[in-house]
């Protein structure tokens, strides 16, 4: 009777509620395993470095183990030879020897649990650690190919299985092997004609368990399928839910919802019917074995048959159920294995990835003067779909490069590849006549400031944000940095200054300051290139004049890139490069594009033209 | 919580709560006759040698068993059906009402927030009460039954529960006490370490532009490593409740043996009665732990019942009027109009003046007018309240002072019905549903026909990319419409909102993510189709707007300025200034 709570069970606090029939576990579909043997000796390899405690571990087990199966069979004697022999000496001695010997397993069973509960840990803590580490030095292309919430699902739920399945199963194995072991070998000695009934019951509990649960399968599938409809339903629903009353689709959508929800509740209770039968019914083949032995027992005490008295009745009963419980226990852990197994895949799958490399022999510090070309560059996310194709710009040093056109024309692949995080497909780009591909990815970026549209600020103090640009930065360059971006005068007017805490994305600041705290952090990391991604939407105007100034500050003597929205941007610029379907299709300065009457004119006039601005 | 319960328990969903415990009672008192049987096997079969009493007793254990296990069976019916019923109930009533609610009180609650307590707090809450049914009956009368029949067995031997039972309940107590707080450490740990990688997902490309990654590294390190040591620390807590239990049962077995030894040398305890003792406390044991995972069940649905009620205690502020009339005209009029989110109900709370509020409010004193059939612009920075002013309009909200008017009537004194086909809003996240391109679309309008479809689709500049699908109009349209870019969406969500064809028709910066071209080209084709209706655009490019009859000039919640583009270069500062900085000085000079 595992499934009701047995002395053995383990408290469960703050873990995932324990709800649900018995049986369930036979229930859960079966998760997809593509390579069990290899992703087992990783765990294992894994755990290696504690092989030591986990064997002091091991022998903790087997020896509680132990004193529970001399335990039990002590209980039998002393019932067997003292009380019937009315010896009121050995009892006592007995019965002293039994609390020793309980006392002795019980620390036995925490100092394991202990072991067992840190190395789980430490080796979770491990694989967090990988995972985190690796994903910090992936390429790009992982990020913009996977979703968030699925890394975060395999550093989260998937390391959590894994730790799970290891503070159980390994000392749950060897302690359920050893028991069903050590009971089998005391049964064999006790009575071999009680064990072989032991022996035709317990195999025959669990045929009927995993023959019902297979039938039960498709009840269980319905219910996580219309749970999973009910979910996507509600959240769909609710976060658009000012959509929806734009259209009064109100009424309909509760309708609909509860629709969803009569035939969610249908299918579950259904399912958890099929489950409550499934679990008594295994319950009672297993008592009935129980019973068999007990009037089998009974029969053959009275009968005087093969020396068996009360006593080993008693003990065979009491080994019954150490050695059934355990057996049901090994088939539950083979489920927490493979669920344990497949979620190790996905966290391997990840630590596995590619990460970014460096040709052999890339120079590891660069000092860029700021010449820049890109020659014939020609790229693509995926095979066939061109997005760059034979895009030639050129930068002399401390010009000003302005890059226009409409969305999707290719404008932020080229900050990606100026930016190492993607490789170019075709042609090259060559910073000082060098070769892209021989600097290393640091130090080009170290060579390189970028300012993104959307700000970017760690949960983090002003200053260690600002700092990040140069880690060696002083706290006096830091606030030089802050000075020249024109943004320590909002820094100065926070009650903590520069120690201000910035919690979640800087969502205490407003959106004009983010941006002059990222543009502090170009500023700060001194390099030659600047790449800038100009904002679309405008701060409020008098912070708008303030980022411009700083930005004007931060691209003086830099070869600046700049993806421009505004048109004092571009027209300020020394040149402008104007893409459209990947291809460069127009260059020069504002008045010679205006004058060459192409691509470029038509895009002005239609943004800018109806202002009734001249256009010449 | 158990009010939640009981308003929900409804129907047949009643019998099934009042069979489940009456069920566990049966299958505790047969689960409570078994000991006492075997006992009497051994003590009066065995002993006296009588065969047929064994079988007979034995036929009595199985037939016992078998009553049991209806029981339990029964017991874990009735719980989950009761469990799911109550569920659906009240799943059913939470998300009506989450409908009810105005867009206000679905931003003070949040939008994720609101999910999982439709999804998990609800589960929550049926699992909460199947284990409240079952285990909750189960485990007291377990604990009772188990110690009566201790007692009527041996009372003597039974003083050894007495002894016992509470040093287990003080080690639960004290085990439970101190791991709670622990685990809560435990989360805020946990917290710590997804917040790190949060980060550098999301700020991947600052990461490797700095290359921070080193940096980034040894700060997961710290948390990381503090995680993983406070869960240690809990778990060894927890952990310490199995042995401490395991071992005063087991001291037990042996203070019944020797104690009942004893008896039996002297004569007065039978043999079979020990073993019978001995189950029985495996059964009041059992029954503790369960208690104790039970309760803990029952706390964590506590926090889960307390964050649904707050929803339903939360009642929406825009309401229905009773008697609604019906505007004539769309011509849409701000009187002295002040707003600001959470001003009003705040302000209530505190019972201070709503002078106090003014300074968060988000619009104030806005006083407009704006005729139908016009084509009005409005532009100002990120927060000053331009998309505010357009949900007044629609009333997602209602101001906190002043009126807002369509047609002459109060906008609180349309039905929601009639307001709809007044005002539509195209917001700039645009939102598709789970279903096929035609099913959006036709959202506002549901017998519209292909070609009206291919019209308003064409007219949103969304013919093209609609052509190049395969399954065109019947394409499928994946949760939230994920499977289109956001280019894409925006064009959609124009087009369904054309289909619909409210008299005053607000684009909401809808074409953030459209290129400027496109978005000339969409503007141009609208307004040649829309007619007598109303447009108004809100914008972040001044090019967007430019060619309105009116455009107004929004700084900080106030209307700084309204006119023509013209006339707002030489009377407004602000508008000349956000001219100059997007279209440089030559706009001054033309």
């Amino acid at each position: 009777m595992n499934e009701k709570g047995s002395v053995n069970a383990v408290p469960n606090f703050g873990g995932p509620g324990r709800g649900g029939g018995p049986g369930r576990i036979y229930m859960q579909p079966k998760p997809k395993i593509r390579d069990a043997r290899g992703t087992l000796k990783r765990i294992v390899g894994y755990l290696m470095k504690s092989r030591v405690v986990m064997c002091f571990a091991a022998l903790c087990a087997v020896l509680s183990t132990v004193i529970t199966i001399a335990g039990t069979r002590l209980n039998g004697y002393i019932v067997d030879t003292f009380i019937a022999d009315k010896n009121v000496r050995m009892l006592a001695a007995v019965c002293l020897c039994m609390a020793g010997m309980y006392i002795i397993s019980v620390i036995a069973v925490y100092v394991q649990n202990v072991i067992m509960i840190r190395v789980a840990q430490d080796t979770s803590k491990t694989l967090r650690r990988d995972l985190y580490n690796r994903i910090l030095r992936l390429p790009l292309k992982y990020f913009d190919t996977n979703s968030s919430g699925d890394i975060m699902s395999r550093l989260v739920n998937d390391v959590d299985n894994i730790n799970t399945a290891m503070a159980q199963t390994v000392v749950q194995l060897i302690t359920n092997i050893v028991s069903v072991t050590g009971m089998l070998i005391a049964m064999l000695l006790l009575s071999p004609v009680l064990t072989l009934v032991t022996l035709v019951t317990t195999p025959s509990v669990f045929f009927m368990t995993k023959f019902m649960a297979k039938k039960a399968q498709p009840f269980f599938v319905s219910q996580q399928r219309e749970l999973g409809k009910l979910n996507g339903h509600v959240e769909e629903m609710v976060s658009g839910q000012k959509v929806l009353r734009m259209f009064g689709r109100e009424k309909r959508v509760t309708e609909e919802f509860d629709a969803i929800n009569r035939r969610y509740a249908s299918n579950a209770i259904k399912a958890q019917c099929v489950s409550s039968v499934i679990g008594p019914i295994s319950n009672m083949i297993n008592n009935i074995g129980y019973l068999i032995v007990a009037v089998l027992g009974g029969i053959c005490v009275i009968r005087g048959f093969g020396g068996i008295t009360v006593g080993v009745v008693f003990s065979f009963l009491l080994y019954m159920k150490n050695f059934t419980n355990p057996i049901n226990q090994i088939l539950q852990l083979a489920n927490t294995l493979q669920l344990a197994i497949a979620s190790a895949e996905r966290v391997f799958e990840a630590i596995d990835e590619k990460p970014e490399t460096d040709a052999d022999g890339a120079a590891e510090t660069v000092n860029l003067g700021g010449d820049i070309q890109l020659n014939n560059i020609d790229f693509y996310y995926v095979e066939g779909k061109p997005v760059l194709h034979n895009a030639t710009i050129t930068a002399s040093p401390g010009q000003t490069i302005a890059i226009v056109g409409p969305t999707g024309a290719g404008k932020t692949t080229i900050i990606s590849l100026l930016t190492g995080f993607y490789d170019p497909g075709g042609g090259e780009i060559l910073l000082d006549g060098v070769s892209s591909a021989k600097i290393s990815r640091k130090a080009l970026r170290r060579s390189i400031s970028l300012v993104l549209q959307d700000t970017f600020l760690f949960s983090d103090t002003i200053r260690e944000n600002i700092r990040y640009g140069r880690i060696d930065a002083s706290n006096l360059d830091v606030e030089q940095a802050a000075r020249r971006a024109h943004a320590h005068e909002f820094i100065m007017q926070l009650p903590k200054g520069y120690d201000t805490i910035l919690a979640d994305n800087g969502q205490n600041l407003s959106q004009g300051q983010r941006q002059l705290l990222n543009i502090s952090r170009a500023v700060i990391s001194q390099a030659a290139v600047l790449i800038l991604d100009e904002a679309t939407s405008s701060v409020d105007t008098r912070t708008e004049v303030v980022i411009q100034e700083a930005l004007l500050e931060l691209m003086r003597g830099k070869t600046s890139f700049v993806i421009a929205h505004r048109l004092s941007t571009i027209k300020n610029a020394d040149k402008i490069v104007v893409i459209d379907g990947g291809r460069v299709i127009e260059q020069g300065t504002h008045s010679e594009l205006l004058s060459a009457d192409g691509f470029y004119a038509k895009m002005y006039a239609s943004q800018f033209g109806n202002a009734g601005i001249a256009i010449d | 919580m158990i009010q939640l319960i009981r308003e929900n328990l409804k129907g047949k969903a009643i019998w099934g709560a009042v069979l489940a415990p009456l069920c566990m009672i049966v299958e505790v008192f047969m689960d409570l006759q078994q000991p006492t049987l075997m006992s009497n096997i051994i003590d009066i079969g065995v002993s006296s040698g009588d065969l047929n009493y064994v079988l007979n007793t034995g036929l009595r254990m199985l037939i016992y068993a078998v009553i049991g296990i209806g029981g339990g069976a029964g017991s874990a019916i009735a719980a989950n059906f009761a469990g799911f019923r109550m569920a659906e109930r009240l799943r059913s009533k939470l998300f009506a009402h989450v409908f009810t609610l105005s867009a206000a009180e679905v931003d003070k609650l949040e939008t994720s927030s609101l999910i999982t307590r439709l999804t998990n707090d609800v589960t929550q809450m049926q699992e909460m009460l199947v284990q409240l049914l079952r285990f909750m009956t189960r485990g007291p009368f377990m604990f009772i039954g188990g110690i009566i029949m201790a007692f009527l067995l041996s009372p003597k031997l039974a003083l050894i529960l007495v002894a016992a039972l509470p040093v287990i309940l003080v080690f639960v107590l004290l085990i439970i006490n101190k791991a709670i707080p622990l685990y809560t450490t435990v989360q805020q740990r946990m917290d710590g370490v997804n917040t790190s990688m949060r980060e550098t997902l999301l700020g991947i490309r600052v990461v490797k532009s700095f290359t921070l990654e080193e940096r980034q590294s040894e700060r997961f390190e710290a948390v990381n490593t503090a995680y993983a040591e406070t869960n240690i620390k809990a778990q060894k807590t927890t952990f310490l409740m199995t042995p401490i239990n395991t071992l005063v049962m087991n001291l037990c077995v042996v203070a019944v043996l020797w104690f009942g030894g004893n008896m039996q040398i002297n004569g007065s305890l039978r043999m079979g009665l020990i073993i019978a003792f001995v189950n029985y406390m495996v059964q009041i044991t059992g029954s503790i732990m369960m208690l104790v995972n039970a309760s803990m069940g029952i706390a964590r649905a506590r926090v889960s019942a307390e964050r649904i009620i707050s929803v339903f205690k939360t009642s929406p502020s825009v309401t229905e009027t009773a008697t609604p009339k019906a505007p004539a005209t769309a011509d849409i009029e701000f009187d002295d109009v002040t707003f600001s989110y959470y001003g009003r109900r705040d302000a209530a709370l505190k019972g201070t003046t709503s002078a106090n509020s003014d300074s968060e409010a988000v619009l104030k004193n806005i006083t407009l007018k704006i005729g139908q059939g016009k084509k009005v612009g409005i532009i100002g920075a990120t927060g000053c309240g331009k998309s505010t002013l357009a949900a007044l309009m629609a009333r997602l909200y209602d101001p906190d002072r002043g009126t807002v008017r369509i047609g002459g009537v109060d906008v609180r004194e349309i039905s929601s019905e009639a307001l709809r086909k007044k005002v539509g809003i195209v917001f700039q996240e645009s939102l598709l549903f789970s279903g096929s391109i035609a099913e959006n679309l036709r959202f506002g309008a549901e017998y519209a026909e292909e070609s009206e479809l291919s019209a308003a689709s064409e007219a949103a500049q969304a013919g093209e990319f609609l052509r190049s699908l395969s399954d065109g109009y019947n394409a499928e349209v994946a949760q939230r419409g994920r499977n289109f870019s956001g280019g894409q969406k925006q064009r959609l969500s124009i087009a369904r909102s054309l289909l619909h064809n409210p008299e005053v028709l607000i684009l909401d910066d809808s074409t953030s993510a459209v290129d400027a071209i496109t978005d000339a080209k969409l503007r141009e084709a609208i307004s040649k189709r829309r007619g007598g209706q109303t447009l108004v655009i809100i914008a972040q490019r001044i090019g967007s707007i430019i060619d309105c009859d009116e455009i107004i000039v929004m700084d900080s919640g106030k209307i700084t300025d309204t006119g023509s583009h013209k006339e707002l270069l030489e009377k407004s500062e602000l508008y000349r200034a956000i001219a100059v900085s997007q279209l440089g000085e030559e706009v001054l000079t033309r």
